[in-house]
């Protein structure tokens, strides 16, 4: 490991040589998240959810994060029972399978998460515009619903814009560049080149729009194994500030090409997710009582994650 | 006619008769349980149903799928995840989705919700105040696009006086809005919502009013019963049809090819 300095090559004028490793553990990359960040955490429902870095982040007892994704819910529904979700600006909170997401759910009604509602499209609109450097984007969702006929924590949110060639009235939403995003991925080299295979839901857009990016990573591979699958990196290695390798950093969800879902342990977590008390004890067990990730995956079994494994031989 | 079919059954009957050849038909994912049979398990055994008769070039969407091989479903639909091995046409990013209603490609998108009023407004935010609601719910996901910018939206609704209500909490998905010309006034120059599946009827949109009326009653089932599980008043007119029972071939069709597990219209998971 050459350097934990974290700032994207060109904006900060820090030079690095071309071996420079921008890669460091998930602790060294979730202490440079300061309280009350506003991030954007890639990916939808139970696919690509940077798990081990939530876990992570609630172990150094992260408060006041804002939530800026489209359907991560799972980290939003993660932070929320773990009393580090302040504010959430997503369009999605189901928990796939299963209905509601349980711990947002029930800090929303009980006035403890302040929450902004987007469709899809208008979340992701507002990060697009981020993305391409423009301080604003104009769209037709939304229009006449009460998304933006609520008042909520940014006042700011839209206003309505006439064409300048047609006349035609549109919803303008302002551009918005979360601190951090956090990304998680299939594999990446040592200076940053991101691959995922499979679908990517909207995670080039969080990257884009992101002032900071760390991508934890299942596997850490050679620059010329990046080079022999180019048509799936998602992001550059100058798109990327930090890389964290983390074997089954998505469990219990799956990684198209590496591991299943891991559906017993996903139906247990929603489990403890009814009451504030079980999913503290699901707390207890899974992540203030291990050290790391790999405490968490001895503890999930060496025999479970061999059968979760994917097998290329098998196709799947 | 056949005598013996289930609820489930012939509604996905009667909603693939409203599907049009080489459309683009949206489904979302990611429920379970009762939800997610009228969200997914009825919309996708109908999409199949009219692939094997009138419209073998319709094109179903699923989240960011493409048209896939619906003889061979995967193991479970609740789950965004389970669809990356599916053998499908397309999978696309999810932003590109987006854009594909965007450019109006969109025929039918099929919604739900917890709420909805008289104009096919849709609530699927919250129940109660939305800064400390009594209920929060799962969020506008991509509901408020389809509502937007599909063709025609297709409903699958409970029936009951809590779902039916005359002003729902909050508006995530625009119907008519508060009347006709409300849409084209904040600039939603098509669609709309077309047709509302419940247990019970049929129900579609009056044109000059833009208010709800039932369309066709389900076999068997009373005026006076739909009346009695609607929290508004519906427009009743003289020529309401008898929605059509399925045929035994439809059926066999459903059991034995489209669904034999039960995946779709019981929501059981393999």
């Amino acid at each position: 490991m050459a350097t934990i300095e974290i700032g994207r090559c060109g904006s900060t004028g820090v030079k690095r040589s071309k071996t420079t490793s921008k890669i460091i553990s998930a602790a060294e990359a979730v202490a440079t998240i300061v309280d009350g960040s506003n991030l954007t955490l890639g990916g939808f429902a139970h696919s690509l959810t940077p798990i081990a870095m939530v876990h992570e982040m609630i172990r150094q007892g992260k408060k006041d994060i804002d939530l800026t994704s489209m359907g991560e819910c799972w980290a939003a529904d993660f932070l929320a029972g773990a009393g580090a979700l302040r504010r959430a600006r997503l369009s999605n909170y189901m928990f796939e399978g299963y209905g509601r997401c349980l711990n947002f759910s029930r800090g929303v009604q009980e006035g403890r998460i302040q929450v902004e509602d987007y469709s899809h499209f208008g979340i992701t609109s507002r990060l697009q515009a981020a993305a391409l450097g423009v301080s604003y984007l104009p769209i037709k969702v939304m229009a006449g619903t009460d998304i933006l006929n609520v008042k909520t924590f940014d006042e700011d949110k839209y206003k309505t814009v006439q064409c300048p060639f047609t006349d035609e009235e549109y919803v303008a939403v302002r551009s918005i560049q979360p601190d951090v995003a956090i990304i998680h991925a299939s594999r990446a080299d040592l200076s940053g080149n991101t691959q995922v295979f499979g679908a990517s839901s909207i995670i080039e857009e969080q990257a884009r729009a992101a002032k900071r990016v760390i991508v934890s990573v299942e596997e850490i591979v050679s620059s010329a194994e990046i080079m022999k699958k180019p048509e799936s990196t998602i992001l550059p290695s100058f798109m990327v500030d930090a890389v964290v390798e983390v074997p089954f950093g998505a469990h219990p969800g799956g990684m198209f090409r590496y591991y299943n879902q891991d559906d017993k342990h996903i139906g247990r977590y929603w489990e403890a997710s009814r009451t504030p008390e079980t999913f503290q004890e699901y707390l207890n067990e899974f992540v203030y009582g291990v050290q790391d990730l790999w405490g968490y995956l001895k503890k999930i079994g060496i025999r479970q994650l061999m059968t979760l494994r994917a097998d290329p031989k098998l196709g799947y | 006619m056949s005598t013996d079919y289930r609820i489930q059954e012939l509604l996905a009957v009667e909603v693939s008769r409203h599907l049009i050849d080489e459309e683009v038909v949206f489904i979302g994912i990611g429920t379970g349980g009762p939800a997610f049979i009228r969200a997914v398990g009825i919309p996708l055994t109908a999409c199949r149903l009219a692939q094997l008769s009138h419209a073998p070039n319709l094109v179903p969407m699923l989240g960011p799928l493409i048209d896939p091989d619906l003889d061979t479903l995967p193991s479970s639909l609740r789950d965004d995840y389970e669809l990356v091995h599916w053998h499908s046409k397309a999978q696309i990013p999810e932003q590109e989705a987006l854009d594909v209603f965007k450019r109006g490609k969109m025929g039918v998108g099929f919604v739900s919700g917890a709420q909805i009023d008289p104009y096919g407004n849709l609530n699927i935010v919250a129940i109660g105040d939305y800064d400390k609601p009594k209920v929060r719910l799962v969020g506008p996901l991509a509901q408020t696009d389809h509502c937007a910018f599909a063709k025609r939206t297709f409903i699958t609704m409970e029936h009951t006086k809590r779902q039916f209500v005359e002003k729902v909490d909050f508006i995530s998905g625009a119907g008519y809005l508060g009347g006709p010309g409300e849409r084209d006034r904040v600039g939603l120059r098509q669609g709309g919502p077309g047709l509302v599946f419940t247990d019970y009827c049929v129900l579609d949109f009056d044109e000059k009013t833009a208010r709800m009326k039932i369309k066709s009653l389900h076999p068997g089932v009373a005026l006076e019963t739909v009346v009695e599980n609607t929290g508004f008043e519906l427009i009743i007119s003289d020529d309401i049809e008898v929605t059509p029972e399925p045929t035994s071939t439809q059926i066999e069709l459903i059991r034995q090819r489209i669904d034999p597990e039960g995946l779709l219209l019981e929501a059981r998971v393999q």
